[in-house]
């Protein structure tokens, strides 16, 4: 083993990681996205590196990717013709999902169109219980006439999802037989294949999104495998998935609903990663780009995980990185609401034409024109230079849609925008903490992003957090995230079965084949069934409550005193998050989860020694006048790059980067420690 | 600016944090709760109020119905007169749950209502109110049709002292739970609520320890200046005038009789009347409504009609007048009963407001949506686990169509919003086998834009005799088009046997249904908007595609032609369709 590389591609630039296992060292590059074929802006970067560097190709034997392909597929609406198969009876499940409106109150708001239009829905004659028995034997004429009808629609792929499916797969195997056999090159996915779980609307939603971009993904990573063969690369392709670990493509292809997620999960893994070495294992990580905030919790080295979320109102019931999406960004806009309050964003410049001081025609006042304002951005050094920012645009722009109808004045404007768009990301973080039974006052800000270290440390001020983070390079966070994640798989059955009985034989045989499964699963990745870590869990409820309980579960034989440990787990846990527990009250086991995880090598990064030296002097250039609180101060400005371990900056200070720009304000000072992160931290 | 002291952006800043502190009540309440009812359907609602019990804030995402909108201002107001909130302890907790004098729509719906302290005095209130499984009365389920009076719906609550000093008081939950059917699931939720009402006060209070108490106030009653200036600004969208409009509730569960709603409003710029007094008298069975219940959907109507993003909150309700007269339908006099208004009545307020408004402000409205909440419950015994079942649900319709775009197919309308059950869990939990689930054809409103078509469901009794409640509307008169848009199909509910016998269920309904019986429900279209002979014919052609709607009626009602090989509008005889004699 010589080298590592990880490729993030993200909306503006593809970043790249490479890492040297044997000396320890690590290479940062970035070559402009390429988001009609992303796989020409990875083999540009790939070049680069090569030839840079000079490293022999031949050398690296680890291949890691983050990839948005499956996201925007879905977001754009660019997936393949799918269609269909259900239970007869049930053609419009797809449709009516849980029956509620988007908006309580805009009636206007419609919901999302099904990624099947109905007429690919095909009804076939069977039917299973709940028990998985079998109700009504599958027709097989109804088989051969859907087949028929799916040659004719020219599909490309087709889900199949039949109700009780989790309990009794029998008819959806069938089923799958005769379509692989009759469309041999049309993409299949089975229902209990992707999601072997109770409630049809969300296990449909997602084997559908699952068989919608299964195709493109396809294409995509078999092109992208053809590049790293050409290039001489001597590694597999591993693929981020959103649950925050990773697998080989050939899983990816199978189910490509597990990398929604991919790019946004490997940040959020970086920035803990990041966090934990610098003794912080509570973090909450906000990246903040052009458009939106994203803002995730991670608990004692762990990151929030959700069992089911949306993509554009379309449920995703996989397990995910829990990661809150808010529309704040750099461009997001300004503007006056009719009761006369100043509002920012959801609506954003984007890249075209951008805030006005971009000068492409933007007229519009964005977060990023009060930050140039307020001259906590300096319009010499943004983009690492790359791009010249005009104040006067920004100034203009902010006093015609702002100042003039508030009757305020131009830096009093630009402040309150950023106050205001500051509450909403402190709504978000609340969301993720407050809201969740966490106090953000335990944690660590970690900021990433072009955006998040501009407005990280006022946030902390804001909330009361004690400390905020800034990686060396805020920007590649999600590349060094890639090399952090482990191997991983996770696996689910509904076994809906009241705690009395269920026997502990029974538990425990069936984890016992699900591990099978999971063992077998990552040994065709190559692992090893003593390299895999298999961790168990039961969804848990009180009888007739709608929400389960992650509970637990030991491993090995289970015997009496295991299920007594499991129901004293359980009541214990919903004592900590609901404040009481019902020991007298019947449970039910909902569903049992596998996680499956081996640990690849990673990076270490390595803390400097440190020399003693704390004085930053050598990396300051200069000083000018930024707006705090109301008054223009002279304020010092650093060059990050010449910051080294140890130094300490004391507010009010800029500290500027290529990709990133962090304010520390009056009262605050800034460290840098042995990994060469800013420490953002009050005085007092 | 009203106050000199008053900035936008610091309201802003504010209205950002009382939003949070008021969802993270929301989400201490569902976390907290024991029963499906806020868990899974989120029938409940958290607010901050000032300290005289201006209602400010109500949380709006994951959780909250419109109709909480109006009955929690006046459960918080009807308690402040009844209770000396100043003479309360950190820690005490007001519940009521009595449509009279003032307060929620029924006895379901408690209201849980915390005093804040902070400094020594009272300084803001924070309450909620939950939709409870079952306040005793004579049917599971406390929403019975047969009864007349509000003693047989169940337990009246006025407003009491429930918690004190965050304990339950024994004397009281003794009396409570001896006349529930299911005190556990109370018992559970009665805390969640509390749990939720003491996040939204510890919050308060960190928010006035930073900014200082007076400038919390200050912005707090700056939030109901707020709302009342953009609803004074909505309302002027409104051409000064006045439209009358009336709609119709078939029946009462004892008698067939018609009651007919009449609304007169009269748009005055930036203020706007509602007068209710020529309805008709108050119903025998439980449809009646107090104010409150109006006001609610008043409310509902004309943000949702003029600016949907607008924050609810009493500053909203100081420019809008609403009239009712005592002994009518919708102002009921105790003791009538009232339970199935909020299921019924209110839907029928807003289409009659809505048709009101349509006549002033068209662009703004919809034709008329499915009318009903259609609730079914159905109750048992369950022969595997010889333990009594309820399974109670509300089905989405069609929506009206609007004069830009479709309504929405099977989905729920106005003053509901909850989910439903998933069949694999329906059939996991009670002995009922779902047989279908699907959208019905040609049920829309035909239209130049279409409604919405309805949802039909029918459940197989694999167990012994069931007990069924329908709680319904528009089996007789159908949602109503507008400008030209035709009406919608109806609702029907009928009970099939094995040897092909249909029989037909009244819309209000308690009832029998036997062993290896179907029970087949189908809910109203919504609606259509404008002439279906100028609905664009690729819109027509794709619905027939879809099997949304027949080839027949797109060629009868539509005047599309479609070639039913080639699957393309046989555009000759279309032209000649609709042009021609």
């Amino acid at each position: 083993m010589t080298y590592r590389l990880g490729v993030d591609v993200g909306g503006t630039f593809t970043d790249l990681v490479l890492y040297n296992v044997e000396t320890n060292e690590m290479e940062m590059t970035k070559t402009p996205s390429t988001p009609a074929n992303q796989a020409e802006g990875v083999r540009t970067g790939i070049q680069i590196l090569i030839e840079r560097l000079g490293v022999p190709a031949s050398e690296i034997d680890f291949f890691i990717h983050g990839t948005t392909v499956a996201t925007n597929t879905l977001l754009e609406r660019k997936g393949a013709t799918t269609a269909l198969v259900v239970t007869e009876g049930f053609r419009d499940v797809l449709q009516v999902g849980r029956q509620d409106r988007p908006d309580l109150y805009d009636w206007r708001i419609p919901r999302t169109e099904p990624l099947v239009p109905r007429h690919l829905r095909f009804e076939v004659g069977e039917r299973m219980l709940f028990t998985g028995e079998v109700h009504r034997p599958l027709d097989l004429n109804d088989v051969d006439s859907v087949l028929e009808k799916l040659r004719e629609a020219q599909i490309e792929a087709v889900a199949v999802c039949l109700l009780h499916s989790y309990a009794n797969p029998e008819h959806e195997i069938a089923i799958g037989k005769a379509l692989r056999k009759g469309l041999p090159n049309v993409s299949v996915s089975l229902s209990h294949e992707i999601l072997p779980e109770f409630k049809e609307y969300e296990r449909m939603s997602t084997t559908v999104i699952n068989a919608y971009v299964s195709p493109v993904i396809g294409r995509y990573i078999g092109n992208l495998t053809a590049s790293i063969v050409d290039a001489g690369i001597n590694s597999d392709l591993y693929i981020m998935q959103s649950n925050g670990g990773t697998m080989r493509a050939s899983s990816a292809v199978e189910r490509p609903v597990n990398t929604i997620l991919s790019g946004p999960a490997a940040g959020v893994i970086g920035s803990v990663a990041i966090a934990k070495l610098a003794g912080q294992p509570n973090a909450i990580s906000v990246d903040m780009g052009g458009t939106s905030f994203d803002v995730t919790l991670s608990y004692q080295g762990e990151v929030r995980q959700t069992q089911e979320s949306e993509i554009e109102r379309l449920p995703i019931k996989v397990p995910m990185v829990d990661i809150h999406t808010l529309g704040a960004g750099g461009g997001s806009i300004a503007w006056i609401d009719p009761g006369g309050a100043l509002r920012v964003g959801p609506q954003s410049a984007g890249a075209d034409p951008g805030p006005a001081c971009y000068g492409r025609g933007g007229t519009e006042a964005t977060v990023t024109d009060a930050n140039l304002v307020l001259g906590r951005l300096n319009p010499k050094r943004f983009l690492g230079g790359r791009m010249d920012l005009d104040v006067s645009l920004a100034r203009a722009a902010v006093e015609e849609r702002v100042a003039k109808p508030l009757g305020l004045g131009v830096e009093e404007s630009a402040e309150g925008i950023i106050r205001v768009v500051n509450a909403s990301m402190i709504k978000g973080i609340r969301v993720v903490s407050v809201a969740k039974g966490y106090d953000p006052r335990d944690f660590c800000l970690v900021a990433f992003g072009g955006a998040g270290p501009v407005h990280s440390s006022e946030l902390a001020n804001e909330m009361d957090i004690p400390r905020v983070l800034v990686p060396i390079a805020p920007g590649v966070t999600s590349a060094l995230g890639l090399l952090m994640a482990d191997l991983r798989h996770d696996f689910v059955r509904t076994v809906l079965r009241a705690g009395a009985d269920l026997t502990h034989d029974e538990l425990g045989a069936r984890f016992g084949d699900m591990e099978t499964e999971a063992i077998e699963r990552m040994s065709q990745e190559g692992v090893e069934a003593d390299d895999v870590t298999l961790i168990r869990l039961a969804d848990i409820r009180y009888a007739g409550q709608g929400y389960e309980i992650e509970v637990p579960v030991p491993s090995g034989q289970l015997g009496a005193g295991e299920m007594k440990l499991i129901v004293e787990r359980f009541h214990e846990a919903h004592r900590q998050m609901y404040g009481y527990a019902t020991l007298d009250r019947p449970i039910e086991a909902v569903n049992l989860r596998i996680t499956a995880l081996t640990t690849l090598p990673r990076p270490e990064l390595v803390p400097a020694e440190l020399d003693g030296r704390e004085d930053p002097e050598s990396a300051k250039e200069g000083e000018r006048q930024v707006y705090f609180h109301g008054k223009s101060v002279s304020t010092p400005i650093y060059h990050r790059p010449l910051l080294r371990p140890g130094d300490l900056v004391h507010g009010p200070a800029i500290i500027e980067q290529e990709d990133s720009t962090t304010v520390v304000w009056d009262g605050q000072i800034s460290t840098v420690d042995a990994y060469s992160n800013l420490i953002v931290e009050r005085t007092a | 600016m009203t106050t000199k002291n008053i900035d936008p952006i610091t309201l802003e800043v504010m209205r950002n944090a009382f939003y949070s502190i008021s969802e993270e009540m929301n989400a201490a309440l569902i976390r907290a709760s024991y029963s499906t009812n806020i868990k899974d359907r989120r029938d409940a609602s958290c607010a901050i109020y000032t300290a005289t019990g201006d209602i400010v804030v109500v949380a709006q995402s994951e959780m909250g119905t419109p109709l909480h909108m109006g009955t929690m201002h006046s459960a918080v107001r009807t308690a402040l007169d009844a209770y000396p909130f100043d003479e309360l302890s950190p820690g005490d907790a007001v519940a009521m749950n009595n449509p009279y004098p003032g307060g929620p729509g029924h006895l379901n719906d408690l209201c849980l209502i915390s005093p804040i302290f902070h400094e020594g005095r009272l300084v803001a209130l924070t309450a909620n109110q939950a939709h409870h499984v079952d306040m005793g009365g004579f049917a599971p389920g406390s929403m019975p049709f047969g009864v007349t009076e509000i003693f047989q719906e169940g337990l009246q609550i006025p407003p009491v002292r429930l918690f004190r000093g965050g304990e339950l008081d024994r004397d009281l939950w003794n009396l409570i739970s001896q006349n529930v059917r299911t005190q556990v699931e109370v018992r559970g939720d009665l805390f969640a609520q509390l749990a939720a009402n003491s996040v939204g006060g510890r919050h308060i209070v960190q928010l006035m320890e930073r900014f200082g108490t007076s400038t919390v106030e200050e912005y707090l009653e700056e939030m109901l200046n707020y709302s009342e200036r953009r609803m004074r600004a909505a309302l002027a969208l409104i051409p000064i005038g006045t439209y009358k409009a009336e709609d119709v509730i078939e029946g009462d569960g004892i008698t067939d009789k018609d009651y007919v709603i009449r609304v007169t409003v009269e748009a005055k710029g930036d203020s706007i009347k509602c007068d209710f007094t020529e309805t008709d008298a108050s119903a025998l069975g439980p449809l009646n409504c107090r104010w409150p219940s109006v006001a609610a959907c008043v409310y509902y109507v004309l943000k949702a009609v003029l600016d949907p993003e607008l924050p609810p909150n009493a500053g909203l309700y100081r420019p809008i007048e609403i009239e009712v007269r005592d002994g009518t339908l919708l102002s009921a006099v105790y003791p009538t009963a009232v339970c199935n208004a909020n299921i019924i009545t209110t839907q029928r307020i807003v289409d009659a407001l809505i048709s009101a408004l349509s006549q002033a402000v068209p662009d703004r409205v919809a034709a008329a949506s499915s009318g009903t909440m259609n609730l079914l419950n159905i109750g048992g015994k369950n022969p595997r686990t010889g333990i009594y079942y309820n399974y109670v649900e509300t089905y989405a319709g069609g929506q009206g169509a609007m004069h830009n775009q479709d309504g929405m197919d099977a989905v729920q309308n106005h003053m509901t919003n909850t989910r439903n059950g998933p069949v694999e869990s329906i059939e996991q939990t009670y002995p009922l086998l779902v047989e279908s689930y699907t959208l019905v054809p040609d049920s829309e409103g035909a239209g130049e834009h279409r409604g919405g078509v309805g949802l039909r469901r029918s459940f197989r009794v694999l167990g012994d005799q069931i007990r069924v409640t329908l709680s319904s509307d528009r089996a007789k008169y159908a949602p109503w088009g507008l400008f030209g848009g035709q009406s919608a199909s109806k609702s029907s509910c009928v009970v099939k046997g094995p040897d092909e016998s249909r029989r037909t269920l009244p819309s209000k309904v308690t009832t029998d249904i036997g062993h290896d019986l179907v029970l087949e429900t189908t809910t109203p279209g919504g609606g259509g908007w404008g002439d279906p002979r100028k609905r664009d014919a690729n819109a027509v052609l794709r619905d027939v595609i879809a099997g949304l709607v027949t080839p027949g009626r797109a060629h009868d009602v539509y005047g599309v032609a479609i070639d039913m090989e080639a699957m393309t509008i046989d555009e000759p005889e279309t032209a000649r369709l609709r042009n021609g004699a």
